[in-house]
Order: C-alpha cells, then sequence, then structure tokens
C-alpha cells in the first residue's frame, strides 16, 4: 500500500467514522455509503488536507480510494515547490 | 373545552445557562447572568458586544462527515430534543411514525451556514461553496433533522414567525393535535445567530443593549427604568407533547398540562408593539384553556427590555390582569433574547417554575416606574402552590403575538 492511500484511508477513517477493517480501498465511494453530497464534503475534506484542488470529474473516473490516492499523489506532485513546502495538515481526532 | 388533555412528558433546553432545563431552571432561581462580553470585530464595524452564546462544544459525538450536515442552530435542537425524549422515556423511535410529528420554531435558520457561504464566495479568489449550504441553511433544517432521527412521519411544522416562532410552533402543535391528527409531537425551536453579519444587522437596527459598563453580564434590564435594549443569545429547547390517553396507555406521567394557546397580528408597524394586539393574543389564549385571568399564577413576560416594549407589554398586561393583576418576570436578562427559540426556551422556564413551586424573578432591576402597574418578582424566586397555572408571553417583530398557557400538574 502506497503511502499516499494509508494517509488517505486514515483520513477517510477520521472523516466518515468507520474502522480502518471496514474500508476497502477499492469498493466505489457509493459502496461505501456517500451519496453525491456526502462525497463532495469528503473531497473538500482531502483538498483541506492536502493543501490541492481536485476536479471532481477526474475524481469520478477512477471512484475509489485507491483510485483517489493516485490523483492525490499527482496533484500534491505537481504543486508549485513553495506550496509543495507546507506540510499536509494532520490528522487529528 | 377541548378534548383530552394535551400533556407536556418531556422538556429539554440548552442556553447559555447551561445544557439541560434543569440547569437552567437553578440558574433562573439563583439569578445568574449567562450574558458575557463579546470582543466583535471592530475592523469590519462590529462594535463589542454583550451576548448569551453557548461555549460547550456541540455535535462532538459524530464523525465531521456527519457533523458536517448541521448548522448550528440544528445541533443546538438535536441537544433539547435528546433530552426531551430522554425525560419522556420515550423508545430510539417511535411505535407509530404515522402519528407523530415535529414542530419546530426558528427565526433566520442556518445564519452561520449562510454567513459562511458568502463569506466564501465573496472573499476568496476561487470560492468553494459547501454542498450542505442549502439544507443547512433552510429553514426547516432542524426540523428535518429532527424527524429523520425519531421517524416523525404525520407532519412537520416550520414556524418562522421572527421572536414568536417556537411559541407558535408550540400554539400550533396543540392545534393539531386537538384535530386528531398527531398523538405526540416534538415541539419547540433553536436559534443561533451570533455571527458578524447577523449581530451587526442588529447593532445597525438600534435596538441592542450596550454591554453595562461596570457588569455586563447584567446588560440586559428588562422592566428597569435604566433598560437599553435586548441582549441576543443562543440555544434549543425542547418538549414532548403528547395526548393524555397516549401518555397513559405506555405509562408516561405529565410534567404540566399545555392548556391554551393564543395568537394574533398587529398588522401595523413592522417593529413597533401594539397592546391591541398582545391584549387580544392574552385573551384568546385564557379563553383558548377556559381560564379566567384571576386564575393565572405566573407570567414569563416577553420582556426583551427595550423601551418601548416593556412599557407596551405592561400596559397589555395590566389591561388583561389589572394592574399590578399577576406576578411577572422576565427570564431573557439572565438567558438573552433567544429569538426564535425563545417562546420554547420560557415555557420550559414555565414548566420548571411550576414543578419546582418557585417562580424565577426578574433579574437587573434597580428602579422601575412599571412597577406601578406590573407585579414585578425581584430578587428570590417567589413561593407557588402546586397545580397552578402560568402564561409565556412571545411577541415578534413583524407584529405576530402569541401567548401560552400551561398548568402544572
Amino acid at each position: 500500500m502506497s503511502n499516499m492511500l494509508e494517509s488517505l484511508r486514515q483520513l477517510a477513517c477520521r472523516e466518515l467514522g468507520v474502522a480502518e477493517g471496514d474500508l476497502d480501498s477499492h469498493a466505489t465511494f457509493a459502496d461505501l455509503g456517500l451519496d453525491s453530497l456526502m462525497l463532495v464534503d469528503f473531497m473538500f475534506a482531502v483538498e483541506d488536507h492536502y493543501l490541492i484542488q481536485i476536479d471532481h470529474d477526474a475524481a469520478m473516473k477512477a471512484p475509489t480510494l485507491a483510485g483517489l490516492a493516485q490523483l492525490v499523489e499527482q496533484l500534491v506532485a505537481a504543486k508549485p515547490a513553495a506550496d509543495a513546502a507546507a506540510p499536509a495538515a494532520p490528522v487529528t481526532a | 373545552m377541548h378534548g383530552e388533555a394535551i400533556w407536556i412528558t418531556g422538556i429539554g433546553a440548552c442556553s447559555a445557562l447551561g445544557t439541560d432545563a434543569e440547569a437552567l431552571a437553578d440558574a433562573l432561581e439563583a439569578g445568574r447572568s449567562g450574558v458575557r462580553l463579546h470582543a466583535g470585530d471592530p475592523a469590519r464595524g462590529l462594535s463589542p458586544f454583550a451576548a448569551a452564546s453557548i461555549e460547550t462544544p456541540l455535535g462532538q459525538d459524530m464523525p465531521p462527515a456527519q457533523r458536517n450536515l448541521y448548522d448550528r442552530h440544528s445541533l443546538l435542537a438535536l441537544q433539547a430534543a435528546s433530552q426531551a425524549w430522554h425525560q419522556a422515556a420515550l423508545p430510539a423511535q417511535v411505535a407509530a411514525p404515522d402519528r407523530a410529528a415535529v414542530a419546530w420554531g426558528t427565526g433566520l435558520g442556518g445564519s452561520n451556514a449562510l454567513q459562511q457561504s458568502y463569506t466564501e464566495v465573496l472573499t476568496k479568489e476561487t470560492p468553494r461553496v459547501h454542498p450542505y449550504t442549502v439544507v443547512r441553511v433552510m429553514s426547516n433544517s432542524a426540523a428535518s433533522h429532527l424527524a429523520m432521527r425519531y421517524q416523525l412521519r404525520a407532519a412537520m411544522l416550520t414556524m418562522s414567525n421572527a421572536c414568536a416562532s417556537s411559541a407558535q410552533a408550540l400554539g400550533e402543535a396543540l392545534m393539531l393535535m386537538r384535530q386528531g391528527r398527531a398523538d405526540l409531537v416534538l415541539a419547540g425551536g433553536s436559534e443561533s445567530m451570533l455571527n458578524t453579519g447577523s449581530v451587526m444587522a442588529w447593532q445597525a437596527m438600534g435596538v441592542m443593549a450596550p454591554p453595562d459598563a461596570d457588569d455586563p453580564t447584567a446588560s440586559c434590564r428588562p422592566f428597569d427604568d435604566g433598560r437599553r435594549g435586548l441582549v441576543l443569545g443562543e440555544g434549543a429547547a425542547a418538549l414532548v407533547l403528547e395526548t393524555a390517553s397516549h401518555a397513559r396507555a405506555r405509562g408516561a406521567t405529565a410534567l404540566a398540562v399545555l392548556a391554551g394557546y393564543g395568537h394574533s397580528v398587529d398588522a401595523v408597524h413592522l417593529s413597533r408593539p401594539q397592546a391591541d394586539g398582545q391584549e387580544r393574543a392574552l385573551r384568546a389564549a385564557l379563553a383558548d384553556a377556559g381560564m379566567s385571568p384571576d386564575q393565572i399564577a405566573y407570567v414569563n413576560a416577553h420582556g426583551t427590555a427595550t423601551e418601548v416594549g416593556d412599557a407596551v407589554e405592561a400596559e397589555s398586561l395590566a389591561r388583561v390582569f389589572g394592574p399590578r393583576g399577576v406576578p411577572v418576570s422576565a427570564t431573557k436578562a439572565l438567558h438573552g433574547h433567544l429569538i426564535g427559540a425563545g417562546g420554547a426556551l420560557e415555557l420550559v422556564a414555565c414548566v420548571q417554575a411550576l414543578r419546582r413551586g418557585r417562580l424565577p424573578g426578574s433579574a437587573h432591576v434597580r428602579n422601575s416606574q412599571l412597577r406601578e402597574i406590573v407585579d414585578l418578582i425581584e430578587g428570590a424566586p417567589r413561593q407557588v402552590g402546586p397545580g397552578k397555572v402560568a402564561v409565556s408571553n412571545s411577541f415578534a417583530f413583524g407584529g405576530s403575538n402569541v401567548s401560552l398557557v400551561v398548568q402544572g400538574v
């Protein structure tokens, strides 16, 4: 499992209030119980955490945590140097 | 006379005086104020102000993804409703959802969520408006959450009549039950508008009391000669109403009986109160309860501490009850003005006063010419016997007047 996917899983557990073991990285967001509004809300949390902007349509091409991890990894890597120096917000309870 | 009695079997309250109905009653009896000084935001033009805010974190039992669904006024609604539901000893969800309803009042609804959205749109280069904005802001947001949580499917009444909202929700709930359309109603109201935009709007109206220089907690002085206006509060209050037969069938006991509801409209001015309209609401409530003025042991006044408002209410009370004809206090001095939630919170205060046999005083009164016509309860609570009857007044901007009659058991 990539570091990004692990990080994203931690974030999802905290935001959604689910146990780590109940989170299938390859299940679709719909199968995880996220409706369209909940999904946008979750994307906001991801954006705030990694200080990125996610294109919703791009995220929906692979609508799983594993797919999202790849996209987030690309977006983080593509951030300008000054932004990239900023650490991601810590995951806190 | 109407059919069977409508019992109050559960109460809940969340305000600056505490997060339950016992804390509310304790503070009112002790004359402890929940008002404090807020720094404001002078750079934006928001002067320091006195307000009764709730400092306890809300929704901490939910993960962020769930908590994000709620505006603050809806979180407050959940808190108060949970207490009332628990006290009524009801199951997690009602046994007969199609016979259970919700009636909820709020003045501004989700004003915090609205301000958050406008701030995003008007100040950010690339605004990101939250997808829950509409469902947080809408006036029936709190009622919707309560309906889903407790499976209340018979009806959803959302009342938004400014300061009379939750009082009217309770009154209309009473009507609904008398019509036979529900056996149980979760009724009350919630309000939270202590955000920059809303407070500045109230300041612009010129009706907010400036913070008292010596004691900000005493900034709100209903019926005092030196009263200078209202102090905003935030919070929620909820009451479980049941037909007596429904309550008896499940072994529940009454905390009090909601006996009467009177409603009138001034149709004269947006913000100036009218004694005529208030008198009509009071007389309608007494007639609805089948009671005469001399049967009333206590009035929880609307008493916002505006110069005109208190004087007009003193006049309407004197017309109905006679000069100094009934003990009166205005508890807003301590919990602030909860606007759309005020009527419900003050009805809970009445229920508590009748249950405990102690009528709370009207705090912060030093000198009052209105004492000539109003029997103000001052200082320590005044004793009252069992089975007595109280009236709660809620008079709103827009000219809507509501009086509720509640009888102790």
